[in-house]
């Protein structure tokens, strides 16, 4: 479903993502690991369309279509989710009426009616509880005042209501406590099916306990140097990414 | 025509009826020796700054003949109003009152009993609406008298190069409690002047509730003077929501004349092109335990300008102050333009107060959140922007006005 074939992409002129190459089929969890300052950040950040990042080669085949042309908007549409590594605050804009734009931008998009207030709500109850929000911070502003673990479950919320195809978490388990990080990953595990792919960018193998991925990749210096299974994150986590690094200098 | 002087614009002025004015001719005779000798505000006068006056007053303007026809169907819903005053260039056409806790009358004679309070480089402004008046109101809302409906003061602009001169001479009685909104619009073609003043009393205990609406044209010209004395206890919310207008200029001048008074002072301005708009506020706390609290908020767009200036006078006899003000401002272009400068005086010891601005531009990182959810560049910019305006617009508590201004505002963004 995504084929990303030598992607290089700056910002303010600096390179990046130096050629990286990645396919994921259905339902495949491929977990994105490295360094600090490698690029994993900034690939899903290109991915999601973010239009500081300048894509100076490649291309990102997504359900048979490149979508470096499409706006950001368009890639969410097409099914594309960036749960963020810092989710934003807005005041002023309840979650639900952010919601409710959103929901029925992409029914727009899929050429469906949009949803009555009454299935919406539904809908959103619904969703709610399985990442475990509750009501009273669904009437907020959008992570307005949120803690860091309400604030990455507001990400998985959202990603339910939207329901994706392909999600790309970027190091949501970065801040959360135990409690909230098995909340996270639950939901995040529920919502996985035969259909659905997900790029899991983390630091830490603890999370990748909680959702299993069915491949490991070290992203270094821009490309990605290493693939393998969950066996891979184990090692990575025991001998950390020196050996990766001389590996990578010494080819 | 160059640069005018007033004593030109004055002769300038075509008139077809002489006999039209309110002031008798012995007391404007006199008001024309007093304007001869003043000026227009020049960019040099501190509080005109940001904002040029020249090409307002180097037209030839008008003062027409009274004009009764008028379908106020065509504007307003009369039964959503406690009454109404329509002025249409400059005369009063129609006065209504359905509830009669509202005593409405012709104004016969000028009060100038306000004009000392505040001495104030508006003075021309005022002297010239003296002179062209033709048409004004005294209002009066009885004491202890609650009204939930607003009292409606409309003016209409239907004729070109029409200089209008609005005046409301407004009391609210001891413990009422009363809204008032005030509404400008423009159909006509050319250029038209619009230079209004209100004085508003507030006694002991009264509440009024005031909502400016201004939604004249790209070709209408106001400059709105608004002089408020706040007596003890009392409470006021003045709402100043510039929603149209080529060049709109508001100067609101509030006196905390009593103990324990109470002002509350929105403004929003969302300019578009080449629209102008000039915030002047000035609160005084002259007396002990009274709060005010201002926020105005402005969006700019286009090659929009737009001024604010507010001022906070606490004297020294009015400790335990509490006064807030607070100028948010969003530019959406390179070419938008805004001028703000808040300041605070303080002659007491024991006050709490506070002052601010910011001026920004809409949160990048913001809008990439709402479109990386599907929800296309504009809709996002439109979401943030409402929830700017919503801190305002939220404020206003009587739900028709506050329809009616979303509406407004969601048609021009």
């Amino acid at each position: 479903m995504l084929e990303i074939n030598n992607l290089r992409a700056n910002i303010n002129g600096k390179e990046i993502l130096k050629g990286l190459n990645l396919k994921i089929k259905e339902g495949e969890v491929h977990a994105i690991m490295g360094p600090n300052g490698s690029g994993k950040s900034t690939l899903s950040s290109v991915i999601a369309g973010r239009e500081i990042f300048e894509v100076t080669a490649g291309e990102i085949i997504f359900h048979n279509k490149n979508i470096l042309n499409l706006t950001a908007e368009e890639r969410a549409n097409e099914g594309i989710f960036l749960a963020f590594q810092y989710p934003i605050e807005i005041p002023g804009v309840s979650i639900t009426n952010f919601m409710r734009a959103a929901v029925n931008a992409k029914r727009l998009y899929n050429k469906q009616e949009a949803l009555s207030a009454s299935d919406f709500l539904k809908l959103m109850k619904e969703k709610q509880k399985l990442v475990e929000l509750t009501t009273s911070l669904v009437n907020r502003s959008v992570n307005e005042g949120f803690s860091g673990g309400e604030k990455k479950k507001n990400e998985i919320f959202q990603m339910a209501m939207l329901e994706p195809s392909l999600a790309v978490l970027d190091e949501t388990d970065s801040g959360l406590d135990i409690d909230a990080l098995r909340i996270v990953a639950n939901g995040v595990n529920k919502l996985k099916n035969p259909n659905n792919s997900y790029i899991v960018i983390t630091h830490y193998q603890r999370l990748l306990d909680f959702i299993v991925p069915d491949f490991v990749h070290v992203l270094y210096d821009g490309q990605i140097v290493k693939s393998g299974t969950k066996e891979l994150a184990l090692e990575l986590e025991e001998k950390g990414y020196d050996w990766i690094k001389d590996e990578y200098h010494n080819k | 025509m160059g640069i005018m002087n007033v004593e030109n614009f004055i002769g300038s002025v075509k008139v077809t009826d002489n006999a039209a004015f309110i002031e008798n001719t012995e007391k404007r005779k006199a008001l024309h020796e007093s304007l001869k000798l003043k000026s227009f505000p020049k960019v040099k006068d501190e509080e005109w700054r940001f904002t040029k006056v020249d090409s307002i007053f180097d037209k030839a303007y008008m003062i027409p003949s009274i004009d009764k026809d008028f379908t106020i169907e065509k504007y307003i819903n009369a039964k959503d109003y406690a009454g109404v005053v329509c002025y249409k260039n400059g005369f009063v056409i129609k006065i209504e009152v359905t509830d009669l806790n509202f005593i409405i009358e012709p104004l016969s004679k000028i009060d100038n009993s306000f004009d000392n309070i505040f001495k104030t480089q508006e003075q021309v402004f005022v002297e010239l609406n003296n002179y062209f008046a033709v048409g004004g109101v005294n209002i009066v809302a009885k004491k202890n008298a609650i009204i939930s409906k607003p009292l409606l003061i409309l003016y209409i602009i239907d004729k070109d190069n029409v200089i209008s001169s609005p005046r409301n001479v407004i009391n609210i009685e001891g413990g009422a409690n009363v809204s008032i909104e005030e509404k400008i619009l423009c159909n006509s073609k050319i250029e038209s002047l619009t230079n209004a003043l209100s004085y508003i009393n507030i006694e002991p205990n009264a509440t009024l509730n005031y909502y400016k609406i201004q939604t004249g044209s790209d070709i209408c010209n106001l400059f709105d003077t608004t002089y408020i004395k706040q007596q003890a206890d009392c409470n006021l919310n003045i709402f100043t929501l510039s929603l149209k207008g080529r060049f709109l200029r508001n100067n609101l001048r509030i006196k905390l004349d009593g103990n324990g008074a109470n002002a509350n002072m929105y403004g929003l301005y969302i300019p578009k092109q080449n629209e102008h708009v000039d915030n002047l506020t000035y609160i005084e706390h002259a007396m002990p335990n009274c709060d005010s609290n201002e926020l105005y908020k402005g969006v700019l767009n286009d090659s929009s300008s737009a001024v604010f200036s507010g001022k906070i006078m606490v004297c020294k006899d009015a400790q335990k102050t509490k006064a807030f003000q607070n100028n948010k401002n969003i530019v959406l272009t390179n070419t938008a333009k805004i001028n703000t400068k808040p300041h605070l005086e303080i002659y007491a010891d024991d006050v709490k107060c506070s002052h601010g601005a910011t001026v920004g531009q809409l949160d990048e990182e913001a809008l990439f959140y709402l479109r990386s959810r599907g929800i296309a560049k504009d809709d996002a910019k439109q979401l943030l922007i409402n929830s700017f305006i919503d801190e305002v617009v939220n404020n206003i508590s009587y739900e028709p006005i506050k329809d009616y201004v979303k509406e407004s505002i969601s048609q021009k963004i």
